[in-house]
């Protein structure tokens, strides 16, 4: 037969499966081309790579409780508008880039909630028109302050609901413990809101703590939480959580965080978007500038 | 000024103290499912120690790491810390949760906190000032607005000062009882029970049963209800006789310290008082 033969005689080789891996900059080319960003809290290389490109005048949907990632994109001046449901570092304060960008308006801000941010991601992930919630909303101001909640007659009771549209996305940053070169991605002890987020972008950027060879993804396939056929980008970012905790990784970068304070809170914020930002040529020069030995203290007890 | 929150003894720290009456507290809650969220170190706490004690069979999902009944030992600052996910039997996915909560059954009871309270137990995390020109941009409503429609909760504040226990609060984001009476009831589920008591690092109070007036029931340690009087900035109702919260036992603190907190986290957590 005419397959077995070629087959054995070395003709063509059967079609190769193709990486979705590119690299940081790329990522961040395609952030700053963006309008509306989906933002797990954890994708801190890929802000700082959008930051780096030139990203502006974007919407920023986070996650239900997020903190720096979106604090330095509004800190570098990329945002234009954010859902807000929690943003801010409980225990150590208040996110201060959004504190007083909110108070000087210089960004809008859509006065959500978890539910609200929750439910319109879903909507967009699976097509819905819009999702009617119950009339909870009415005993708060959110209804007052939040002009696209709108209300509507649910039309098998009668009764009045509250809907919540589709959030969509164009972008959707995503960090992962482990993830392949097709996109199969392992996010460990978080609580998933980067499915819905996924599936409600156009275009998907998985950075990866490693990447792993797909046999790899087979092994622990009950613990892949994304998988590959929604993810556009794979990108390797070693410690591209930092200085965020990162499951099984590292702990919580408490120096650095304050450090981010400081510069806040002595108006000194465009000196730390220079020397961990904008003067770093890419991730390794971060993690360079941060200090190796500081960076491996923190890979213990996580 | 402020100042750091103190019970008068070096036995506990106030931390502690909250996080042991929290636990007893818990006791009505056996057999349901309830939860806690971002900046929730003290309920962690709590709730651990209620299932060691008084409320083995409780339920309870542990905010951003997802996890259901996490056995950590080293306390975690945040629910988000993958650290709040040690030893959990299982999962619940963000989505869940917020079906759970729009359910309206299911969810027995949270903790939630806030920027401001009024003597109603309604909460903002929205702002302080006109929405307009705000003087403070709070940090954003979370999932206290559907936790606070849909159920019974507690709620827990870092500091006790008359800025943050007020007369009526800038935005209500979570209802406690509205504007008191049963205007609660004409909006939420009568099965959302609403807020049932208010920890601070000064004092526990619940609401009156028929006008829903936040109303003293124990002061802490270090402590009096003249104290407490000074630094709220709403009437209390103060029961004749109201008396001491109970300092920890020998086995609460001790459960407390060695199979929950043994980072002692607690020991030196910042509360502060004016």
């Amino acid at each position: 037969m005419a397959s077995s033969d070629s087959a054995t005689q070395g003709g063509d080789l059967p079609p190769q499966r193709k990486s979705k891996e590119i690299s940081l900059r790329q990522a961040g080319e395609r952030i700053a081309a963006a309008k509306t960003v989906h933002a797990m809290n954890s994708a801190m290389a890929l802000v700082r790579a959008g930051i780096r490109a030139g990203a502006k005048n974007l919407t920023v949907i986070p996650q239900v409780t997020s903190n720096l990632s979106v604090d330095l994109l509004i800190a570098a001046g990329c945002v234009e508008k954010l859902y807000i449901s929690y943003i801010g570092f409980e225990t150590y304060g208040f996110a201060p880039a959004f504190r007083r960008a909110a108070e000087e308006k210089s960004i809008s801000v859509v006065e959500s909630d978890e539910a609200f941010i929750v439910l319109g991601t879903r909507a967009a992930a699976s097509g819905m028109p819009y999702v009617p919630i119950r009339r909870i909303y009415e005993a708060t101001d959110l209804p007052r302050l939040n002009p696209l909640l709108k209300k509507v007659l649910d039309p098998f009771t009668g009764e009045e609901t509250y809907a919540i549209p589709p959030l969509p996305g164009d972008v959707c940053l995503i960090h992962a413990q482990e993830c392949d070169e097709f996109g199969n991605a392992q996010i460990w002890s978080g609580n998933q809101q980067e499915i819905d987020k996924a599936m409600a972008s156009k275009f998907v950027i998985v950075s990866t703590e490693r990447i792993v060879s797909v046999d790899r993804t087979r092994e622990n396939v009950d613990k892949v939480t994304i998988p590959g056929y929604l993810v556009h980008a794979v990108v390797h970012a070693p410690f591209g959580a930092h200085p965020l905790v990162w499951a099984r990784h590292y702990e919580s970068d408490t120096a650095h965080l304050k450090a981010y304070f400081d510069a806040h809170a002595q108006g000194k914020v465009a000196d730390y978007l220079e020397k961990f930002v904008y003067g770093c040529k890419d991730e390794a020069d971060y993690i360079e500038r941060v200090g190796v030995r500081q960076v491996m203290s923190l890979m213990r007890n996580v | 000024m402020a100042k750091p929150a103190d019970t008068g003894t070096d036995r506990y720290s106030m931390a502690e103290l909250m996080a042991v009456e929290m636990s007893r507290n818990l006791a009505v809650d056996d057999g349901t499912l309830g939860g806690v969220g971002g900046g929730a170190t003290i309920p962690m706490a709590a709730v651990r120690l209620a299932i060691l004690t008084v409320a083995p069979n409780l339920w309870w999902f542990c905010g951003g790491s997802a996890a259901i009944n996490p056995v950590f030992t080293e306390l975690p600052l945040t629910a988000h810390d993958p650290r709040a996910s040690v030893g959990a039997e299982a999962r619940a996915p963000m989505q869940r949760t917020v079906d759970m909560g729009m359910r309206g059954s299911l969810w027995g009871w949270g903790f939630n906190g806030g920027m401001q309270v009024d003597k109603y137990g309604n909460c903002n995390m929205i702002g302080i000032g006109p929405y307009e020109k705000l003087k403070v941009r709070g940090p954003g409503t979370v999932g206290t607005l559907w936790s606070a429609s849909m159920s019974k909760y507690y709620l827990y504040f870092w500091h006790h000062n008359p800025k943050i226990i007020v007369d009526k609060v800038d935005f209500i984001s979570s209802p406690g009882f509205l504007d008191g009476g049963d205007s609660r009831s004409r909006v939420c589920l009568p099965s959302a029970k609403g807020p049932a008591l208010v920890y601070t690092p000064m004092c526990v109070m619940d609401f009156e049963e028929v006008t829903h007036r936040l109303r003293l029931r124990s002061v802490n340690p270090g402590y009096t209800v003249d104290d407490v009087v000074k630094n709220t900035g709403c009437e209390l109702v103060i029961p004749p006789g109201v008396g001491h919260t109970a300092e920890p036992t020998d086995l609460e603190y001790r459960l407390l310290i060695t199979q929950i907190d043994s980072r002692r986290v607690l020991r030196n957590y910042r509360l502060s008082i004016g």
